[in-house]
C-alpha cells in the first residue's frame, strides 16, 4: 500500500480560501490512499467525499451519487472531493484529487427547492466523473401502489420524493408506462371491470380507452417514436402480441400462439419486439418485428423461467426478471441474447435513460418496495417508503 | 515528489491569481467562482436549476412535479373507444392438435392454434345481471404455473356446462387468478390462459363459445392472502359468474 502526503494540495485549497471563501479551509495534511482508490475504480465504484453541505441537500447529493456507483468515504479514500454549501443557494465544487486535486467544476445554484438545487448539482457532478448524460437526479417514475383491494397509479421523483396521485378510480389498475417525452401515460385499469388499456394525458387529465375487447387487454409499450403501442390481448382466443397505433387504430396482431405472451417492450430502434410466451411450456424470451413476422427464441442462458423484459435504450442490453424457487433475480443478456448475468435479487426491471440504473421491485417482510439497481456495480438502493401498502411495477420516464 | 510539491505550489499560485482577478471583474458580495467556462454570464453568477431532461419538470425550478390538478382532475371521454375494428381470426382454421389435452369431446369448429377467439365487446358491454355466489363451490384449481383443467376439477365445469345446457339464455364469465409467486404481467396473461382453459372445456361439452366470457386479475385479487401454499393453492383458481340477460 502506497500512502502520499499531499500537503501542497492543501495548501492549495488554504490560498483559495483565504482568497475566496472560508467554507473551503482544511487545517491538517491529508492522507490519500490511491491503491485502495484504485481498487474501488476497477470495480466500477467511484468513491467520493462530501464536506460542507448540511440537510436535505447533503442527503440528496449522497442518495444521487451513491444511485450512480459512488460510495461517500472520508477524504482519505476519496478520488473526488466535493465540497460547497448550502442554505438559500447550494454551491459546490468538485476536485479530482488523483489529478493534482484539479478543480473540475463549480457551480451554484438559486431558485427551486433545496431538493431541485441538489439534484441539479449532482446531474452535474454524475456528468463530470461518472460519465455524460449519466445523471437521472430530475427523472420521474410512475408505478402501482397497492392499499389492499384497490391500486392506484402514483407519480413521483426517482428517489419517491413528491409523490403525485394519478388515479383515484378505487379499483385495479396496472402496468403503467409513459409515452416517451409526453406528460402520459398508458396503463391497464378495470375501471369499467374489463382490464382495458387506456391513454391519460396528465397535463388535462384526458383519458381515452385504447383497447377495450372481450378478454385480457394489458401491458402496453410505447414505441421509442411515440406512434405504436405494442400490448397483450386475448380476443384471439389466447393471450398474443398485438400492435396499434397510439390512439389504438390500426390493430395488427404479432403472435398466434396457444401459449400465453406477456410484457412486450421495444427496441430502441423502434424495429424489434421483445416479450415472453409459454409457448414451449416454459415462459421464455422471444424477439418478432414490430411489423410482423416470425418469432425467435432469445437465449438465456443459465437461467429458465425469465419474464418482464426491458430493452435498455443504448440498445446493448435487455433486462428482465428470472424466476427460481426461492424467488426473483434481476439478469441481463446482451440483446441478441446470450449468457445471463445476475444482476440482483428483484423483478420487473425498467431502465432509466442512461441505461445503466434500474428501478426494480423487491418483495420485502410480505411488502413490495421500489429499489434503484445499477447495473454496473450491482448496488441495491431503496427510494423513500412513501407508501403503506404495497409498490410494483414501476416505470422509469424517458 | 519534491517535483509534484512543486508544480502543485506553482498551480497554486495561479489559481489565487486567477481567482482575485476574477474577483475584481465581479460586483461586491459575489462569489466568484473560478475555471469554469460553464458560468453563467446572466443572473450575477447565479445558475438558474436546468429543466429536467425529460422535460417533466417543464422548466418549473420548484421541484418539477407535474401539475397536481390537472393530474387529480376527474378524467372525462372516458367513453371514447378504441378500434373495435381489428381482425377476426374465427372461422377455417380448426387444427386444435396442439392442445396437448386428452379430451375426447367435439373440438368447437372455430377453434384455431391459438383458442377460440372471441367477439370484439366485453361482456360488461352487454346487458347482463351478474350472480357471483351461484357457482361459488365449482370455483375450478390450477396447479403452480399451468392452465390446463385438471381431471380432478372437470367435474366443476362440467356441471357449469350442464346448467348452460338447461338455460340456454344465461352465460357465464370465467375469472381467473393466480397465486403471487409469478410475475405481476405473465400472472395477468397466466390467469386469462386459465380462464380461456376453461372457456374451451367449456365450448367442447357442448356450450356456444359466444356465451362464454373471460377475465383475468392475474395475483391482484387473491382469495387468501397468506403467503403459504395452502393460501396458493386456493388462489390459483377459476371463478364462475353466472350472466342472466336483464328483461327489456
Amino acid at each position: 500500500m502506497r500512502n502520499q502526503t499531499i500537503r501542497p494540495a492543501v495548501t492549495l485549497c488554504l490560498l483559495l480560501s483565504l482568497g475566496l471563501s472560508g467554507a473551503f479551509a482544511q487545517n491538517a495534511p491529508l492522507e490519500i490512499d490511491i491503491d485502495a482508490i484504485r481498487k474501488k475504480m476497477n470495480d466500477g465504484i467511484t468513491p467520493v467525499a462530501l464536506k460542507g453541505f448540511t440537510g436535505e441537500s447533503l442527503s440528496v447529493l449522497r442518495f444521487d451519487l451513491e444511485a450512480l456507483g459512488c460510495e461517500i468515504v472520508d477524504e482519505g479514500g476519496a478520488a473526488y472531493l466535493i465540497s460547497g454549501k448550502n442554505s438559500d443557494t447550494l454551491e459546490g465544487r468538485v476536485f479530482d484529487r488523483l489529478d493534482k486535486n484539479k478543480q473540475i467544476l463549480a457551480k451554484r445554484y438559486k431558485g427551486g427547492s433545496a431538493r431541485v438545487q441538489a439534484h441539479t448539482f449532482s446531474d452535474a457532478i454524475v456528468d463530470k466523473i461518472i460519465g455524460p448524460g449519466m445523471g437521472i437526479a430530475r427523472t420521474k417514475i410512475v408505478f402501482k401502489v397497492d392499499t389492499g383491494r384497490a391500486k392506484e397509479l402514483y407519480i413521483t421523483d426517482y428517489d419517491g420524493h413528491n409523490p403525485v396521485r394519478v388515479t383515484s378510480d378505487n379499483t385495479i389498475v396496472a402496468a403503467p408506462t409513459w409515452a416517451p417525452g409526453k406528460l402520459a401515460l398508458y396503463y391497464t385499469s378495470y375501471m369499467r371491470q374489463n382490464p382495458d388499456i387506456y391513454f391519460h394525458d396528465l397535463s388535462t387529465g384526458r383519458r381515452q380507452s385504447i383497447a377495450r375487447y372481450s378478454g385480457l387487454n394489458t401491458s402496453p409499450a410505447v414505441s421509442p417514436g411515440g406512434n405504436k403501442v405494442a400490448m397483450i390481448l386475448s380476443k384471439g382466443g389466447s393471450p398474443d402480441v398485438y400492435v396499434s397505433d397510439s390512439n389504438g387504430q390500426n390493430l395488427k396482431r404479432l403472435t398466434s400462439t396457444r401459449g400465453d405472451e406477456s410484457s412486450p417492450c421495444w427496441s430502441p430502434d423502434g424495429q424489434r419486439i421483445c416479450f415472453v410466451s409459454r409457448e414451449s411450456g416454459r415462459a421464455r424470451l422471444y424477439t418478432i418485428p414490430a411489423y410482423g413476422g416470425k418469432m425467435s427464441q432469445l437465449r438465456t442462458a443459465g437461467v429458465s423461467t425469465v419474464t418482464e423484459p426491458d430493452w435498455a435504450p443504448d440498445g446493448k442490453t435487455i433486462a428482465f426478471t428470472s424466476q427460481y424457487r426461492g424467488g426473483f433475480n434481476i439478469c441481463t443478456i446482451p440483446a441478441r441474447g446470450g449468457t445471463a448475468t445476475v444482476v440482483a435479487g428483484g423483478e420487473d426491471p425498467s431502465w432509466a435513460g442512461n441505461s445503466r440504473t434500474m428501478i426494480i421491485t423487491r418483495r420485502i417482510g410480505g411488502k413490495r418496495v421500489l429499489s434503484l439497481l445499477d447495473a454496473k456495480t450491482k448496488r441495491v438502493k431503496d427510494i423513500r417508503k412513501n407508501f403503506a401498502g404495497s409498490c410494483s411495477q414501476a416505470s422509469w420516464a424517458k | 515528489m519534491k517535483q509534484i510539491q512543486k508544480s502543485l505550489i506553482l498551480l497554486a499560485v495561479a489559481a489565487l491569481v486567477v481567482g482575485l482577478t476574477g474577483c475584481r471583474k465581479k460586483p461586491v458580495g459575489l462569489t466568484p467562482i473560478p475555471g469554469q467556462k460553464t458560468l453563467p454570464p446572466a443572473q450575477e453568477g447565479v445558475f438558474p436549476p436546468e429543466p429536467g431532461p425529460t422535460g417533466l419538470a417543464g422548466g418549473d425550478a420548484g421541484g418539477g412535479a407535474p401539475d397536481g390538478a390537472a393530474i387529480d382532475a376527474t378524467p372525462i371521454g372516458l367513453g371514447t373507444e378504441g378500434a373495435a375494428a381489428g381482425e377476426n381470426i374465427a372461422g377455417a382454421d380448426t387444427s386444435a392438435g396442439t392442445t396437448g389435452e386428452d379430451l375426447t369431446e367435439s373440438v368447437p369448429d372455430n377453434m384455431t392454434d391459438a383458442g377460440i377467439p372471441t367477439s370484439d365487446r366485453p361482456v360488461f358491454d352487454g346487458d347482463w345481471e351478474m350472480d357471483s355466489d351461484f357457482f361459488h363451490s365449482n370455483t375450478v384449481y390450477f396447479d403452480f404455473d399451468r392452465s390446463d383443467v385438471k381431471s380432478s376439477e372437470r367435474v366443476k365445469v362440467e356441471e357449469v356446462a350442464l346448467y348452460l345446457q338447461r338455460e340456454s339464455r344465461n352465460g357465464v364469465l370465467v375469472d381467473g387468478h393466480c397465486d403471487e409467486r409469478g410475475t405481476e404481467e405473465y400472472n395477468r396473461a397466466l390467469g386469462e390462459r386459465r380462464a380461456l382453459s376453461v372457456r374451451e372445456y367449456l365450448a367442447r361439452l357442448g356450450i356456444d363459445s359466444s356465451r362464454i366470457y373471460t377475465r383475468s386479475f392475474g395475483e391482484d385479487m387473491p382469495a387468501d392472502p397468506g403467503q403459504n401454499e395452502g393460501a396458493y393453492a386456493k388462489n390459483r383458481r377459476g371463478e364462475f359468474i353466472l350472466l342472466i340477460p336483464r328483461k327489456p
